[in-house]
C-alpha cells in the first residue's frame, strides 16, 4: 500500500503513514490484513528510582555533622557537656522520629509508634534531671506513656482489626476525652495549683462529642453510606 | 572468592557520556540482525557466551572511580533478553554500571544495544557480526568463515584491539572546538519518552546511482537531502531571512580508515558541513558542493588528528587528572549542555555498506543501525546498508514526524522508491 499523501510504500504492518499520519485509502471491496508490527508493543516508560539505603546513608551522614559539632564545640569551649546536649538530642530525636522509619521499605507503624515515644520520654528525662526540673516523673513520663499506649493500641487495632474502624476510631477518641482530665489534674499536681479542673472538660467534651458521632456512624449503616459518598479522596 | 577482574581506562572519547549522562538519557546505538527464522534463544546465550570472552572491552561494565570512570570485566555473562520494550529502551545507569550492552531478540531479529562509552559503530559492528555468525554456525550447523569482519572466537583478545588510538594519534597540533551554534529541531516532547523509531528501505544501487549523477558519494548525497529537509522547516518556522541559524548536519567518520588502526573501541570523530542561509536561498546542488568540499577539506589524518587532540590534551592535563571525578563531571556536563549538541541541526551516522561472510548471508536477511536519540536534540538518524538495501532509520522523541517526511518525500520526489516502517503503535 502507498501513502496518497507522500507517496511512499508503507510496511503491511502500518495501519497509517508513519510520516504524515494519513489512513491508508483503499479501494472498495479490498481488505488489507494487517501484519504483524517490527517491534513490540510499547506498555510504557520505565523509570530508574534512587537507591533508598544511599539516600538514607547520606542523610545520616548530613545529620552527623551538626550532631557532632554541638558536641565538639560545647567540649572545648565549656570542657563538658552544657548546652549541646539538648542540641544534639534534638538533632538525634528529630532523626529517629522522621528519619529512621525510612531505611525501612515498609516501616511498620505499630514498631515505630512505641519507639518513638520512648525516645521522646527518654530525651524529657534528660531535658528534667540535666535542669533539676521536677516534672518529670510526675507529668512528662505519665502522659508521654499514656499517649504513647493510647497511639500504639490505635495503630495496632487499626492495622491489624479489618473493618470497624468507626468502632475503633469513636473508641480512641473517648479514651482521649477521657485522657484529658487526669492530663490537667497531673499539671495542676506538678506545678502546685489548686487541684480544680477548669479547662478540661472542653477538650473533654468535644472529644466525648466525637467519639459518640464516630460510633453512631458505625453503628447507622445508612450513616456511614451517606459519610462514605460526603468524604471519599 | 572474588575474581580478579581486567580493567581499562575509557578511551578519550568514551570519556564524555558517562559525564553527560542525565536522569532520562544516556547515549546508547543499536545494531541488530533478523535472520532467515525466529532466534532461539538458548543457541544466541550460547554464543554470547562464547564471544564475550573475545570481546573484553565490549563485555564491560562501567565502573566509578575517585579521579576517572573505567571500564571493568562483567563477572558473569549477562542473559540474552526478550524485547519488551521500545527499541533503545532508556539504559539506567546503574544497569550500565552492571553490563554496558544487552542483547535482546524479537521473533528473527537479534539486537545488540551498547552505551557508547565501550565501543562506536565500527566497533560495535565487528562484536555484532562475531556473535551473528557464532549464533548462524550453532543454529544451522554451517561454516562460517571469519572474514568480513567476524572474528575468530577461539582466538585471544588482540592488543591493538584494546588501545585507545586517539593517545597514539594524537597531533602537535590542537585545532580548536568553537564552532557556530546550528538551528535546533524542537517539537513537542513524548510525554513518556516513548521514542519513535522509522525506517525508510531503499534500494542501494538506485541510491548510489542517483547520488552518482549529482557527482556525490552516498553519504555526502543523504546529507544534502537532510540538509534540505532541515533548511525546509528552518524557512517555515522562521519567517524572517535574519534570524535563520546555520543548518548543520554532523557526519561521524570511521577515523580507522584514515590512521593505522584495529581498535574495537571509540575511534570516531565528526565533522559537520553546514550553509548559513542568511546568505541567501541555497539549491539542492548547492548543499551537495558544500558537503563534498567541506568533507574533503576536513577528511584527512592531519586535520583529524588536529580536531581530536584538544580532547586528547584534556586527558592528559596534570591539573584536570588529579580533579575528583565529581568535580570533572560538573565541567564536562557543563561543556556538552553549551556546546556538544548544539554545534548540529542532527546527526546522520552512516555504518556504510555492511558485508558478510558468504556462509552466513543466506541466514541474514536485514541488518539495521538504530542511533538513540541526544539529550536535547530529539531526532536522530542511522544509516547502513545489506544486502542491496540501504535503511534509514530515524528515531525521534517527539511528536512531529516533520523531518522524516520531508525527507523521505525528497528522496520519493527523486524518483527513489521508500518503503516505509516504524514503531508507531496502532490505536
Amino acid at each position: 500500500m502507498y501513502c496518497v499523501k507522500c507517496g511512499v510504500e508503507l510496511a503491511d504492518s502500518e495501519k497509517a503513514c508513519p510520516l504524515c499520519g494519513t489512513e491508508v485509502l483503499l479501494p472498495h471491496n479490498l481488505k488489507r490484513d494487517l501484519a504483524e508490527p517490527p517491534y513490540p508493543p510499547y506498555p510504557g516508560a520505565v523509570t530508574e528510582g534512587f537507591s533508598r539505603v544511599g539516600v538514607m546513608t547520606l542523610i545520616t551522614f548530613l545529620c552527623l555533622i551538626p550532631f557532632l559539632l554541638c558536641l565538639i564545640v560545647d567540649w572545648k569551649i565549656n570542657g563538658e557537656i552544657v548546652w549541646s546536649g539538648f542540641a544534639s538530642g534534638g538533632i538525634l530525636l528529630g532523626y529517629l522520629l522522621v528519619l529512621l522509619p525510612s531505611w525501612f521499605r515498609r516501616p511498620n507503624p505499630v514498631i515505630f509508634v512505641p519507639v518513638d515515644f520512648a525516645a521522646v520520654g527518654l530525651f524529657l528525662a534528660y531535658v528534667n534531671f540535666a535542669v533539676d526540673g521536677n516534672w518529670f516523673l510526675t507529668f512528662a513520663f505519665p502522659v508521654v506513656a499514656a499517649l504513647g499506649l493510647w497511639l500504639t493500641a490505635v495503630t495496632a487495632l487499626l492495622r491489624y482489626v479489618r473493618g470497624g474502624k468507626p468502632y475503633i476510631l469513636g473508641g480512641a477518641s473517648l479514651c482521649l476525652g477521657a485522657l484529658m482530665f487526669p492530663l490537667e489534674m497531673l499539671i495542676h499536681y506538678t506545678f502546685q495549683r489548686p487541684a480544680i479542673l477548669h479547662w478540661s472538660y472542653y477538650p473533654g467534651a468535644v472529644f466525648f462529642l466525637l467519639g459518640v458521632f464516630l460510633l453512631l456512624v458505625g453503628i447507622i449503616r445508612p450513616l456511614r453510606e451517606h459519610m462514605r459518598r460526603k468524604l471519599f479522596f | 572468592m572474588k575474581q580478579n577482574l581486567r580493567w581499562m581506562r575509557l578511551d578519550n572519547a568514551a570519556l564524555i557520556y558517562p559525564a553527560a549522562r542525565r536522569r532520562n538519557w544516556t547515549n546508547v546505538f543499536r545494531i541488530s540482525v533478523s535472520f532467515r527464522d525466529d532466534v532461539d534463544a538458548g543457541l544466541l546465550q550460547q554464543a554470547l557466551n562464547k564471544a564475550v570472552a573475545r570481546f573484553p572491552s565490549v563485555a564491560a561494565r562501567l565502573r566509578t572511580g575517585v579521579f576517572w570512570y573505567y571500564l571493568e570485566q562483567i563477572p558473569e555473562v549477562p542473559q540474552v533478553q526478550p524485547e519488551e520494550l521500545h527499541p533503545l529502551n532508556r539504559m539506567t545507569f546503574r544497569s550500565i554500571r552492571r553490563c554496558a550492552f544487552r542483547v535482546l531478540y524479537y521473533r528473527n531479529r537479534m539486537a545488540v544495544e551498547l552505551f557508547h562509552s565501550i565501543a562506536d559503530g565500527t566497533g560495535g559492528l565487528i562484536f555484532v557480526k562475531s556473535l551473528a555468525a557464532e549464533y548462524v554456525r550453532l543454529r544451522y550447523g554451517v561454516s562460517v568463515d571469519n572474514t568480513h569482519g567476524v572474528l575468530d572466537l577461539n582466538d585471544a583478545p588482540q592488543k591493538a584491539e584494546l588501545e585507545d588510538s586517539f593517545m597514539r594519534h594524537a597531533s602537535p597540533v590542537a585545532l580548536s572546538r568553537k564552532e557556530e551554534i546550528a538551528y535546533p529541531i524542537t517539537g513537542t516532547r513524548e510525554p513518556d519518552r516513548f521514542l519513535h523509531v522509522t525506517t525508510g528501505i531503499l534500494d542501494a544501487d538506485e541510491v548510489r546511482r542517483l547520488a552518482k549523477s549529482y557527482g556525490a558519494t552516498v553519504t555526502v548525497f543523504l546529507a544534502a537531502v537532510m540538509m534540505k529537509a532541515v533548511y525546509e522547516i528552518q524557512n517555515e518556522r522562521v519567517p524572517n531571512p535574519n534570524r535563520r541559524k546555520p543548518v548543520k548536519v554532523l557526519i561521524p567518520v570511521n577515523l580507522r580508515k584514515l590512521f593505522e588502526s584495529e581498535t574495537l573501541r571509540n575511534f570516531a570523530n565528526y565533522i559537520t558541513p553546514g550553509i548559513d542561509p542568511r546568505m541567501g536561498e541555497f539549491s539542492f546542488e548547492e548543499m551537495i558542493s558544500v558537503i563534498h568540499h567541506q568533507m574533503g577539506l576536513e577528511l584527512n589524518p592531519k586535520r583529524m588528528s588536529a580536531k581530536f587532540t584538544p580532547n586528547v590534551r584534556d586527558a592528559r592535563s596534570k591539573i584536570l587528572r588529579i580533579m575528583p571525578l565529581f568535580i570533572k563531571n560538573l565541567a564536562m556536563k557543563l561543556v556538552y549542555n553549551q556546546v556538544g549538541e548544539r554545534t548540529a541541526s542532527i546527526c546522520m551516522s552512516n555504518l556504510g555498506l555492511v558485508e558478510l561472510p558468504e556462509g552466513m548471508t543466506p541466514f541474514v536477511q536485514r541488518i539495521d543501525f538504530i542511533l538513540g536519540i541526544q539529550a536535547d536534540s530529539p531526532c536522530n538518524c542511522g544509516v547502513c546498508s545489506y544486502g542491496g538495501k540501504l535503511r534509514v532509520s530515524f528515531t525521534r522523541g517527539i511528536a512531529e514526524s516533520e523531518l522524516e517526511r520531508r525527507f523521505f518525500t525528497e528522496l520519493r520526489k527523486m524518483g527513489l522508491h521508500v518503503l516505509v516502517e516504524s514503531n508507531t503503535p496502532h490505536t
